[in-house]
């Protein structure tokens, strides 16, 4: 039985670049932020792999999905996806002698006929059917107050909060005496 | 100098611009579909959210908007195929076998994609839980088309093309995907990021019943026993009318038990940050954001929280947002409806007193007002 491990390379956040053309963020030959992934920083050539066994998920970002997508294809019925949510489990970091060891290690590389890949126009972005046609930012909310720093805050947030909103006041009492 | 015959292609082909040209076979993919999930005769809530989030997509595109139930035999698959049409579903597929009586993967995927080949929905819209994005995925790789996971927003574009806005790169940022040449254009939404819609008595519409070729001992996999997760009934984060959150700014295990306190006295329940969670000091299901739990409480009251963009993305459906923070420029501040510049310490015992003496049934305040 063996386990594959899909890695997922986030780069690093102080430089975000998004290709132009696709409006996908550049990925290629960038070092994978150490911080994020520790349990990765002992391999860092492991990256390098070119065309994986498995065309490229066909849904962009959430790493959720592409695990069952993944599964089916590599290994059609006999293999289960485990996707796992980034706070379900713990990093681990490896041993100091792991990461000693970890540049030694041979990395393989697959090129496009070891991985089966028959029309390499239909991996990675040009393969995929989705097409991402605008990037943009999240706009600030409009409606809003902010207090300074008063002496009595207290009551002041609390009338805030209240103040033309009866039902949250009536839903509120009924909640704070249910307990 | 020659002149430059060909140019050369650009890696991608400059796709964001691409136009659809729908291939002949896809042109007679219509109508919107909402996968109902269900467990063990629950139905999902999430599956109503987006049954409003579809509705408004059908009445835009002029088409119908369908329910799909998959599950065993009997009652609950039927009772939840009648419930999708008080959420607004005019019709529904209704797959009921016994082989689907538990969530397997490779059942679930040749009913779901065996009635997509049969009665070609151009929109099919799934919740983003762990059922639905492990049924989603393989669905999409199934039947060789797109799959937008974890949207925060849907859309039909001005030629009918599905517009699904979904944050990218950690959640600094939105994108909008589309599937412009293949059928159907799928997305998954996660729990609370739709508003729930309103349940209308209705009487049941057409319910089209279509039997699954599929034996058990077809099915690698089995179903040797259910355990229940004890913890998953622990927090209700995401339902809750009242959310009471803390962030970094406490400082302290010890200092978030203000956050609990003020929670207690409310009926709230309480979350936190994703810091709070990687350091041990609350446990994972009570964390809010885009890796957390998205909520739509009609009061969030956030305590030393900055505000970070994937703290935001689960807390934008709030009623009311209030922020605490000692920080004035801290970025809570953009999208908090009441902002008060402040040390958490202090204002939330005081907080807590304040409420506690307000909402008690002896109450002059409340009386008089
Ligand atoms: C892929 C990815 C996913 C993520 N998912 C999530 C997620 O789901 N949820 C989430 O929350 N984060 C998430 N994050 C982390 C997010 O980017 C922020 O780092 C995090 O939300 C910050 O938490 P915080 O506001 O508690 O801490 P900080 O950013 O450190 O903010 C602490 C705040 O407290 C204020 N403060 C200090 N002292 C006081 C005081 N005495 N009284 C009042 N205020 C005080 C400070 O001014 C500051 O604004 C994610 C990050 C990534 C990269």
């Amino acid at each position: 039985m063996h386990s594959i491990v899909s890695i997922k390379q986030v780069p690093d956040f102080a430089q975000i670049g998004v290709n132009p053309l696709t409006n996908t963020i550049l990925r290629q030959g960038r070092r994978v932020s150490s911080n994020k992934t520790p349990c990765l920083r002992a391999r860092p050539r492991a990256y390098c792999v070119k065309s994986s066994p498995v065309r490229s998920p066909r849904s962009p970002g959430s790493m959720c999905s592409a695990a069952p997508n993944a599964a089916r294809r590599c290994c059609a019925q006999s293999c289960r996806a485990l996707p796992t949510m980034p706070e379900a489990s713990q990093i681990c970091r490896g041993l100091i002698t792991d990461a000693l060891r970890a540049p030694l290690g041979p990395v393989v590389k697959w090129s496009e006929q070891e991985a089966s890949v028959e029309n390499i126009s239909k991996c990675g972005v040009r393969g995929s059917p989705i097409i991402v046609k605008r990037v943009f930012a999240p706009s600030p909310q409009t409606e809003r107050r902010r207090m300074g720093a008063t002496k009595q805050p207290t009551e002041l947030l609390m009338k805030a909060i209240l103040k033309g909103r009866p039902k949250l006041e009536t839903g509120l009492v009924a909640q704070a005496r249910g307990l | 100098m020659s002149n430059i015959t060909t140019a050369p292609t650009p890696v991608a082909g400059g796709r964001a611009g691409a136009k659809r040209e729908l291939p002949e076979h896809f042109k007679a993919y219509k109508h919107i579909w909402v996968f109902v999930e269900q467990e063990r005769g629950q139905v999902h809530p999430v599956s109503w959210e987006l049954m409003g989030a579809g509705r408004k997509l059908a009445d835009k595109l002029k088409v119908d908007l369908a329910a799909v139930v998959i599950g065993p035999e009997g009652e609950a698959a039927r009772t939840a195929a009648l419930e999708s049409f008080c959420y607004g579903a005019d019709l529904a597929y209704l797959v009921s076998e016994n082989v689907l009586s538990e969530y397997r993967n490779e059942s679930h995927t040749k009913a779901l994609t065996d009635l997509v080949n049969t009665y070609k929905p151009e929109i099919l819209l799934l919740g983003a839980t762990t059922l639905g994005r492990d049924l989603a995925g393989s669905v999409a790789t199934t039947l060789l088309t797109g799959l937008t996971a974890d949207c925060t927003e849907l859309d039909v574009d001005a030629d009918g093309s599905l517009a699904a806005t979904r944050p990218t790169f950690g959640g600094s940022l939105l994108c909008t995907i589309y599937t412009l040449n293949y059928r159907p254009q799928m997305a998954t939404v996660r729990p609370r990021v739709m508003p729930m819609p309103e349940r209308l008595a209705r009487d049941a519409a057409r319910i089209i019943i279509h039997p699954l070729r599929l034996l058990e001992e077809d099915i690698v996999t089995k179903v040797l026993s259910f355990m229940p997760d004890r913890d998953s009934a622990k927090s209700n984060l995401a339902y809750a009318d009242a959310v009471v959150a803390g962030g970094l700014g406490l400082g302290s295990p010890e200092s978030f038990q203000l956050v609990r306190q003020l929670a207690d006295v409310l009926g709230a329940e309480y979350g936190c940050s994703r810091p709070l969670v990687q350091k041990g000091w609350v446990s994972s299901d009570r964390q809010i954001g885009q890796t957390g739990k998205t909520i739509r409480p009609k009061l969030y009251i956030a305590a030393g929280i900055s505000g970070a963009i994937q703290h935001r993305v689960g807390v934008e459906g709030a009623d009311l947002i209030v922020a605490i923070n000692t920080d004035k420029n801290a970025p809570i501040f953009d999208f908090a409806h009441i902002g008060i510049v402040n040390d958490a310490m202090h204002l939330l015992p005081a907080l807590t007193a304040a409420f506690r003496a307000r909402l008690s049934p002896h109450s002059r305040d409340r009386i008089a007002s």
